[in-house]
């Protein structure tokens, strides 16, 4: 397989240290230049951060309201760097582990899902009085809890073959478990009935569907990444979805189940991520090992590897701007001494290594010019003489 | 502060490969169309090219297993030519040193192979020694085509060692195996050395005539036009520049006069000769067959990356003029390009793009490894090796359009006219040497 080396890169410090799940990049402050953020979870049509943290506390920051503040009242640039304070607060269950801001039950309003460490998965909405002028108003409804058999390492979102997303959950073994968003089907069930005996007894078995992607487990503890929604193109609305394990197994499938491709590497992998680094619409999967070796996999199962040079703490990839005011495919690199390493040129022109009479036989015009040249019938020799430069 | 760089690197990177231990300057050499050998330090010798497989082209690094290289020996430099006709095959030369307990010996292999079918395979190569203990330590090993007294040609490994000398090793026909001979026999020209020789480059011209550079380690740059035929030098010039050579490369450059019509007359082909020091800029000296080395054109901000290592003079962006490319310690690539203002006498040199790598850059080569016409770069770096490849996509563009230019240009009725293999191979490329100066 294919190894590149990648060499732009910036780096940021920062004190303390940094969870795995705790860095990811989006548009946080709303101006289309994405900087580390994570999504609409008041459905007020523009990007919040969310900040959980394990004894459970809730901070949502408004960045965009901050910044344009700043901007009026003639504040240096700095201050927006500077501690943020939340817009709002909020205690929820503790032990968070992972989280996801997403609609997962087709309604078209984005839903908050967390993961605990005690195995149970809890979704929650933002609800808010109609006249709020602002966010001190409304506060996070509890909607639904689950239990899982596994610990849950992973939260995603991937369409149903009908169409509709669906939450799914990774599960030790390299499994995976769809949950199922009950309420829309109930209807009339409100947010607090949790404590209702009889559906939280039948939630396990009725509202989680439980997956096992490979009869022959080797290990069935050994934690399980996942990645959902890959994009395969404009062809199908369909998504990939992506599993990858601690003892370096990796798997593309669809959302029927059909097994694209499996990878099995020998580093620990403990990230997963999507990222189109060939810029043709399709997302390659890229998945981090805790020694730095990357993985990034296009969905034909062409590998190219990258090796960074420490050891990885935790690992984001996404669209970031870096240069020129326009966001490109970044790697985000958090290594275990107080650094931030972002790789703002990843991009590739292609998967698989090629050479350039094979890009110039997938061009139409090109053997139409060849014939009017009087070069027909092109042997190898030719296609070499016609093609050689003045040196 | 540098200022901006207005164009982009060409390359793209298509693979890395790191090696378990580092190698040098003089640790890369080409073997064969489409291949090369990098040596490391462990005594490793890796050969790189890319394999067709099924339409498909992968990378492939295979290393080689060359005879009578003892376990803990450092390789210090590897060359390989093929030799001259009417004689086949592949020469591979390794200099390296055993380390045997408080004393170490370099030696010298010469890998070659006599039986016929197999003079080009390197694996076979391999197992075909001659080892030469040497009396000093070995520096570059480098080889060049020289013209005999009877006519004939011979290709000859020219080492230079830390004994101030240059040393000639030529094949013995008669023997079937490769001997020291004195230098000046063929080569008067390096007989008085100033100092240790760092990096040796000779071109031939026309008129068999011969042109010779050799960088010192004191700092000595020594230029020779030579006639082959005696040999005789014919001229002779010595500069003294301040820190050690690293590479002396000869070059020529086709100048073509603005209000002339393109005719061969007015196409004047000077040669040059580009020196990188390990402190100072590199410098390119102007027409050293008219002036030797008084005319001096500096390439700014070639001293701001620490010392350069590496220089290759090669044609990048195809419009028919040679750009320089200076590899650094301080892993960056830079590249030069010449500018002919109009009107001007003097031409200049400028910056055109610079990229970074990882890790030191310690050698360069441009060759065609994956066999489709365009070649590529690879770069040897502290770290490993980067094969850098011509952004496909830009250079199909250039390909297409270069044809439909050519398409434009045919009268009505020689559409049907054939392109002849050979004839017509150089008439074709002189078609797009002067479109191209015309589009400029």
């Amino acid at each position: 397989m294919r190894s590149v080396s990648y060499v732009q890169r910036v780096s940021l410090d920062f004190t303390g240290t940094i969870f795995p799940h705790a860095i990811c990049l989006g548009d946080a402050d709303n101006d289309s230049l994405t900087c580390v953020g994570v999504g609409d979870v008041c459905n007020k049509g523009r990007n919040f951060v969310v900040a959980v943290g394990a004894e459970g506390w809730f901070h949502l920051f408004d960045i965009s309201a901050s910044a344009a503040k700043a901007d009026s009242s003639s504040q240096q640039d700095g201050s927006i760097g500077d501690e943020q304070k939340p817009s709002f607060t909020q205690h929820i269950p503790a032990n968070t582990k992972v989280m996801l801001i997403s609609d997962i039950d087709g309604d078209g309003r984005c839903e908050l899902v967390v993961g605990y460490t005690d195995r149970v998965v809890r979704a929650f909405r933002w609800e808010e009085p109609s006249d709020a002028s602002d966010l001190s108003s409304g506060q996070l409804v509890l909607l639904k809890k689950w239990l899982l058999e596994g610990q849950v390492d992973s939260l995603s979102v991937n369409p149903s073959p009908e169409g509709l997303p669906e939450l799914m959950v990774s599960q030790p073994g390299c499994g995976y478990a769809i949950l199922m968003c009950s309420w829309t089907q109930e209807g009339a069930a409100g947010p607090g009935d949790e404590k209702t005996a009889t559906p939280s007894r039948e939630g396990p078995s009725r509202d989680v569907v439980l997956h096992l992607t490979t009869g022959r487990i080797h290990n069935k503890n050994v934690s399980t990444h996942l990645i959902g929604s890959i994009r395969r193109g404009t062809e199908k609305a369909c998504g990939l979805f992506a599993l990858c394990t601690l003892d370096g197994t990796l798997k593309l499938m669809d959302s029927s189940e059909k097994l694209l491709w499996s990878v099995q590497v020998d580093h620990q992998l403990f990230a997963l991520q999507k990222l189109d680094v060939t810029g043709d619409g399709r997302e390659e999967v890229v998945a981090c090992a805790w020694d730095g070796q990357t993985y990034i996999i296009d969905h034909a199962r062409m590998v190219v590897r990258f090796q960074f040079d420490e050891n990885v703490n935790a690992f984001c990839a996404g669209q970031y701007a870096c240069k020129d005011g326009k966001n490109s495919p970044c790697l985000v690199y958090v290594s275990f001494n107080h650094k931030i390493y972002v790789y703002w040129r990843v991009e590739l022109e292609r998967m698989e290594p090629t050479n350039l009479l094979s890009v110039l036989e997938e061009r139409p015009e090109y053997p139409d010019l060849l014939h009017r040249l009087g070069v027909g019938d092109q042997t190898p020799a030719t296609c070499t003489v016609v093609n050689e430069k003045p040196a | 502060m540098l200022p901006d760089i207005k164009s982009m690197c060409p390359f793209v990177e298509d693979s890395f490969s790191r090696f378990p231990s580092q190698s040098n300057i003089y640790g890369l050499c080409q073997a064969g169309e489409q291949e090369f050998l990098a040596a490391t330090l462990k005594g490793k010798v890796v050969c790189f090219r890319y394999q067709d497989q099924q339409k498909k082209i992968r990378p492939l690094a295979r290393e080689i297993q060359f005879t009578y290289i003892p376990v803990d020996a450092e390789i210090v430099s590897i060359d390989a030519f093929n030799k001259s006709a009417p004689k086949r095959g592949m020469v591979v030369g390794i200099t390296f040193i055993k380390d045997s307990g408080d004393k170490a010996t370099p030696f010298l292999n010469i890998y070659c192979d006599y039986e016929p079918g197999s003079e080009f395979n390197l694996e076979s190569i391999a197992q075909s020694c001659l080892n030469l203990e040497l009396q000093f330590t070995p520096f570059q090993l480098y080889h060049t085509e020289v013209h005999c007294g009877d006519g004939s040609s011979e290709t000859v490994f020219l080492l230079s060692g830390h004994d101030q000398r240059i040393h000639l090793y030529i094949e013995n026909a008669s023997l079937h195996q490769f001997e020291e001979q004195p230098v000046e026999r063929l080569f008067p020209e390096l007989q008085e050395l100033p100092s240790n020789v760092l990096w040796l480059n000779v071109l031939s011209i026309d008129q068999n005539r011969r042109l010779t550079a050799f960088g010192c380690q004191n700092g000595s740059v020594g230029l020779s036009l030579v006639n082959q035929k005696g040999p005789e030098i014919l001229q002779n010039w010595r500069l003294q520049h301040d820190s050690p050579i690293s590479t002396v490369l000869l070059f020529p450059l086709k100048h073509i006069r603005n209000h002339a019509p393109p005719t061969d007359s007015s196409e004047r082909e000077t040669f040059n000769l580009l020196v990188t020091s390990a402190i100072e800029m590199a410098v390119v000296y102007r027409d050293v067959e008219q002036y030797g080395l008084s005319r001096q054109l500096c390439l700014a901000e070639s001293d701001q990356c620490d010392a350069v290592l590496c220089a290759l003079v090669v044609d990048l962006d195809f419009d028919g003029q040679h750009e320089l490319l200076l590899g650094t310690y301080g892993q960056d690539l830079l590249c030069y390009k010449f500018h002919q203002p109009t009107g001007a006498i003097e031409d200049k040199l400028q910056l055109l793009w610079r990229r970074s790598f990882k890790s030191p850059l310690l050698s360069l080569i441009y060759l065609d490894l994956d066999g489709d016409g365009l070649r590529e770069l690879a770069v040897l770096t502290l770290k490993g090796l980067h094969i850098l490849q011509h952004s496909l996509k830009t250079t199909a563009d250039l390909v297409l359009h270069r044809l439909s230019t050519l398409v434009s240009r045919l009268p009505i009725s020689s559409k049907d006219q054939s392109i002849k293999n050979q004839d017509g191979e150089e008439g074709y490329i002189s078609i797009i040497n002067e479109q191209s100066t015309a589009e400029t």
